[in-house]
């Protein structure tokens, strides 16, 4: 009797490992090349942030395949986790002190600093092309770091920055 | 596209995850970027065991193999102005082939489309196949994507508020 049990347990342990198993395979989580390739074909940016909340690995996937961030409002997002999560960036457009700061509202020494960022990105963004600033902050010293930095830079955009003189060597 | 190590009448001999053997032209199977390598490098002799490949995806990938192939090779000598026109009308007919194609595969049978191509480098296939599934993707909210492709996900509620957030924020 004991023994048609355990061999009842056992077949029972081997269908649960079945199970298991075909769960697992529905379950599978595809590679993240094979990911990339799918979000290549994601163009708009509605379908982009969908499929970055799916699962980590899907937004470990989408972020590879961003190559240009936007960055509408400089004070919502940490630096850290943006560059923890884009790693491929070629191109950035960030966005400082909201926009009344043209209406004369604010301190001329309010924030939106460059500095840390340009920092990282020249850390982290080796490749980057093409960079867009508006309403932020930049010194002499981001720039002359930004000009000697990167391996193919190309584009430097500034739109109502302060902070900078003519020097330029 | 023939390298001098192609010949017309050559087979290579594919064996699937499964131990099923296909039987493929050494000219169809340059399609695959993984097979042209070796056949370049000399190296088909015997059985090549695909892996990665299970056989009624391997029987789909060939079918899509032998189609684009027999597209190549169908060659009449025709006026110019003839040979153009064709020209257009088969890649006219190449699509519909290939959307009725995919459209046909259900949800499973595309995914693995999609990693077999992806493994034997048939460029496009692999594109035919990932853009069916971004287009199954697109306009869906995650949970919808979630069950689509039974996915489970692994954020903690407060990672994926922070993405969530960053998101229409930041990127928008």
């Amino acid at each position: 009797m004991n023994v048609v049990r355990k061999i009842d347990h056992h077949k029972e342990l081997i269908s649960n490992v079945r199970v298991a198993f075909a769960l697992a395979l529905l379950a599978r989580i595809p590679s993240r090349e094979v990911l990339e390739n799918v979000f290549r074909f994601l163009t708009s940016r509605h379908n982009q942030n969908a499929a970055s909340l799916v699962c980590k690995s899907w937004c470990r996937a989408e972020a590879l395949t961003q190559s240009k961030l936007f960055i509408g409002n400089y004070y919502t997002v940490s630096l850290t986790r943006v560059i923890g999560r884009f790693s491929q960036v070629r191109s950035v457009v960030l966005k400082g002190k909201p926009r009344f700061v043209d209406l004369n509202l604010m301190p001329p020494t309010w924030g939106a600093l460059f500095g840390l960022w340009a920092l990282s990105m020249t850390k982290f963004y080796l490749w980057l092309e093409k960079v867009c600033l508006k309403h932020m902050s930049v010194t002499d010293g981001d720039l002359a770091l930004f000009a000697e930095s990167f391996l193919g830079f190309k584009e430097l955009m500034l739109v109502c920055c302060d902070g900078f003189g003519t020097s330029g060597d | 596209m023939s390298t001098p190590s192609v010949s017309v009448n050559r087979v290579l001999k594919l064996k699937s995850s499964d131990g099923e053997i296909f039987e493929v032209k050494q000219t169809v199977a340059v399609q695959s970027g993984v097979l042209k390598q070796m056949m370049e490098d000399g190296c088909t002799e015997g059985e090549i065991p695909l892996n990665n490949v299970d056989s009624p995806t391997l029987a789909k990938i060939i079918e899509w193999c032998n189609k684009h192939h027999d597209n190549d090779v169908e060659g009449r000598v025709l006026s110019e102005e003839r040979e153009k026109e064709k020209e257009k009308e088969k890649a006219a007919d190449m699509k519909k082939w290939e959307s009725e194609f995919i459209d046909a595969l259900n949800r499973d049978e595309i995914y693995f489309l999609l990693t077999g191509s992806n493994y034997m480098d048939i460029k496009e296939l692999l594109d035919c196949a990932a853009q069916k599934v971004a287009d199954m993707v697109k306009g869906k909210t995650p949970e919808a994507i979630r069950e689509m492709f039974n996915i489970q996900s692994d954020f903690t509620e407060e990672e994926e508020e922070a993405i969530r957030k960053e998101n229409q924020w930041a990127f928008d």
